[in-house]
């Protein structure tokens, strides 16, 4: 490892644990060290943390307190969406519409979904990366009278495009259709209200913004059915029984508020950095190309690159050896670059090797780390294509 | 800075544990797991070595090693390399070894262009092999000093131009105390079991996967006579796929004696059955060959290995291109099988090179 201090540029794997979240989660922690269903002081301490990391969060979202229902994640949340909705009309043959750049979460979870009877659609997209929103109208077509949920993701976890959603829910509403969205990356970034984006269902997670790892939330008006992904108490309405963990959300909310408190600045300064990191690149890396760039409207704390002629893992050790931490796409599976569903889906052809490399930014990302982060992947590309070219030994 | 080595992790124990000797050694490690076929339809919940969970477990592995770790997606140089080929060989009714393939071209080759590309210095595997320096100044792949875990039979098709820049940690290494080793460093993958099957036929089906690959009514896949050597019809098989030279199981009964795959012939959509005696061979022709030592000339005594764990062979060179040749065994053998590799060694014991067994006689 170089002994130059380590940059952190993949805030949207992870975005470390605020420091402000860590005191709550342990301040909380000594008042709600207990089981919040518990009928006793103890307990009503846990549950009163409980409640007020809800409202703080429904607050945020400008969404009722009781429709906030707290998950053990995105993946949580997003089954609990999709597979929820589904199972809710379980023999009548439901329709699923998902775009084909969904997180694996709503992807693998409208699979299992249509495996149990479901029909599933899966929308294109163009090669910005946004679902048109005639197709939406297309496929909502077919779906007669049965019940449908549409779920795409408020902005793509990948390459930042984001999706029309206004129009999106708009359009699904006005079928008759449920709405879910993935706001995982969107969430503290960009603006997000449930007041703006009348979704019936809304996925956000902790650790994206700064919160803890291990706790989400699926925000759901009050109407929508959704079946159980696993039974017992009445924990979150019964949609996701089991112990809830005050002092997290207690530290999630309290991260939501800091991203939510901090984004204009951010708004102001990120797209900067972007821009500036995606000059440096350009300018170095022969051949570059910058995912999303057409889009009406981008992640600001996202940049996505591809490297023709050289292959993800080369570029990502080189990087991880310089003490530079990205990832190519989505961090989720098993540690494999590639193949990215969403690349695919946006008609990129693929023919030899093509190095996909995300950048993404958190609170305190300064200038400096981008341009040191930018330097060091112009030289490691330099470095990989030139022994790529050579014959080999 | 220390010294760079890329270290080729699949996720079993013995690549494990050649990572950590190269850490304890001094060496600057980044672990490279090749990602060779796609794991998108293996269920959930199944154990399968070179699947997601030998991706996990390098991947743990390294974490616990403190070195970088990437998976490297060589998935379409494999699918013409490796899996092309063992579709062709067994459609020509030849018994290949993809791991020769994989480790000529994939391991050997594509990984090392990794390894320039990281600018390290060497690339480590965990195979039982070693490197030796011989006296014209080069260096010979030599067999590993566990004879029992040899694994040079699979390695005779690395480039020569290669060799300098490899590391076999555990070449001097015997298999138990590289399990100890593992347990000692609390790897997770100490008490894996061995793998023998075909990576990318984890059922071990691959007359199934060739199903999969070949027309319906290819000789290889599709229903054709079994016969004796003298052309008589005695039964009927699924495939020729499903038989190789020297195999007894699933032949028609009722002969006077045992009776044994003698020949595959494809274009005939034959299975030639015969008797022990018919299987012995005293001569065979490589071909696809390479040399990692001078080319030994017409004469020159060898040692041949004709398949894995099967004992060495004294032999004499009948003649030898730079791409293949022909040797008199010193006395008759049984199932010499083409696809098959045969290795020629020195009196050192040091690899001179091996082919693809074509023909025998």
């Amino acid at each position: 490892m170089s002994n130059a201090p380590r940059i952190y540029l993949d805030h949207a794997a992870t975005s470390p644990l605020r420091p402000e979240a860590r005191a709550v989660r342990e301040a909380c922690a000594d008042v709600a060290d207990a089981n919040p269903a518990s009928a006793h002081g103890f307990g009503r301490a846990a549950l009163d943390v409980l409640e007020r990391a809800r409202q703080g969060l429904a607050d945020l979202l400008e969404a009722p307190r009781d429709g906030i229902l707290f998950t053990s994640g995105g993946t949580a949340s997003d089954n609990l969406a999709v597979l929820g909705f589904s199972r809710a009309h379980a023999g009548q043959r439901p329709l699923v519409v998902v775009s084909a750049v969904e997180h694996k979460a709503v992807l693998g979870a409208a699979r299992r979904a249509a495996a149990e009877g479901a029909e599933l659609v899966v929308l294109p997209v163009g090669p910005d990366g946004a679902v048109d929103p005639v197709d939406l109208e297309h496929a909502l077509d077919g779906a007669d009278d049965r019940p449908a949920l549409v779920s795409v993701m408020w902005a793509n976890n990948e390459i930042g495009t984001v999706q029309p959603v206004a129009d999106l829910c708009r359009i699904a509403r006005a079928r008759g259709a449920r709405f879910h969205t993935d706001a995982v990356q969107a969430f503290g970034k960009i603006p997000v209200s449930l007041a703006e984006v009348p979704a019936d269902l809304l996925t956000v997670t902790a650790h994206k913004i700064g919160g803890p790892v291990g706790i989400g939330l699926l925000a759901r008006r009050e109407d929508v059915p959704l079946e159980p992904l696993c039974y017992g108490g009445t924990q979150e309405n019964g949609l996701w029984p089991g112990t809830q963990d005050a002092a997290a959300a207690a530290a999630f909310a309290e991260a939501a508020r800091l991203a939510v408190a901090e984004r204009p600045d951010a708004a102001a300064r990120w797209p900067r950095l972007r821009e500036a990191l995606a000059a440096e690149l350009r300018d170095g890396i022969e051949g570059l190309v910058v995912h999303a760039e057409g889009a009406a409207a981008r992640l600001p704390h996202l940049l996505s690159v591809g490297v023709p002629g050289v292959d993800s893992a080369t570029l990502l050790v080189a990087l991880d050896m310089a003490g530079v931490a990205v990832s190519s796409g989505s961090a989720c599976g098993s540690g494999s670059s590639s193949g990215s569903h969403v690349l695919a889906a946006l008609g990129r052809e693929r023919s030899g090797p093509y190095a996909v490399i995300r950048f993404s930014f958190g609170p305190a990302t300064t200038s400096e780390e981008v341009r040191r982060a930018a330097a060091t992947t112009v030289r490691a590309a330099a470095r990989a294509r030139s022994a790529g070219s050579a014959s080999p030994a | 800075m220390s010294r760079s080595v890329l270290c080729a992790m699949s996720g079993g124990v013995d690549s494990s544990v050649a990572a950590a000797l190269l850490v304890e050694a001094g060496w600057r490690v980044i672990g490279a797991t090749v990602k060779t076929f796609c794991y998108a339809d293996v269920p959930a919940g199944t154990r399968s070595c070179c699947g997601l969970e030998g991706i996990a477990d390098a991947r743990a592995v390294a974490a616990r090693l403190g070195v970088p770790h990437q998976v490297f997606d060589l998935e379409d140089d494999f699918t013409r390399d490796v899996i092309e080929d063992f579709v062709a060989e067994h459609a020509a009714g030849r018994t290949p070894i993809p791991c020769v393939r994989c480790n000529s071209f994939t391991k050997f080759r594509d990984l090392v262009r990794r390894a320039d590309a990281l600018d390290c210095e060497f690339l480590a595997t965990g195979h039982y092999a070693r490197t030796v320096p011989a006296d014209d100044g080069t260096v010979r792949l030599a067999r590993a000093a566990d004879d029992g875990k040899d694994q040079t039979y699979f390695l005779w098709g690395i480039e020569r131009g290669v060799l300098p820049r490899l590391a076999f940690p555990l070449g001097e290494a015997r298999k138990s105390e590289v399990r100890a080793r593992a347990r000692e460093l609390g790897l997770v993958t100490a008490d894996k079991p061995e793998s023998f099957e075909i990576c990318f036929v984890p059922d071990g089906d691959h007359v199934g996967f060739l199903r999969r690959r070949l027309p319906r009514a290819h000789p290889a896949v599709s229903a054709g006579p079994i016969v004796l050597e003298d052309g008589t019809r005695v039964g009927e098989h699924a495939g020729t796929a499903g038989f190789t030279v020297g195999q007894r199981k699933g032949l028609p009964g009722g002969f006077p004696e045992p009776m044994f795959v003698v020949e595959v012939r494809p274009t005939a959509r034959e299975v030639v059955i015969g008797p022990r005696a018919s299987l012995a061979r005293s001569q065979l022709v490589a071909e696809r060959g390479n040399w990692l030592a001078p080319r030994p000339g017409a004469g020159r005594e060898v040692e041949v290995r004709i398949r894995h764990r099967a004992p060495l062979v004294p032999a004499v060179v009948e003649a030898s291109g730079p791409d293949g040749f022909t040797l008199a065994l010193s006395a008759p053998r049984e199932a010499v099988t083409p696809g098959q590799s045969a290795v020629l060694y020195g009196e050192d014991g040091s690899v001179l090179g091996g082919g693809v067994i074509t023909a025998a006689a």
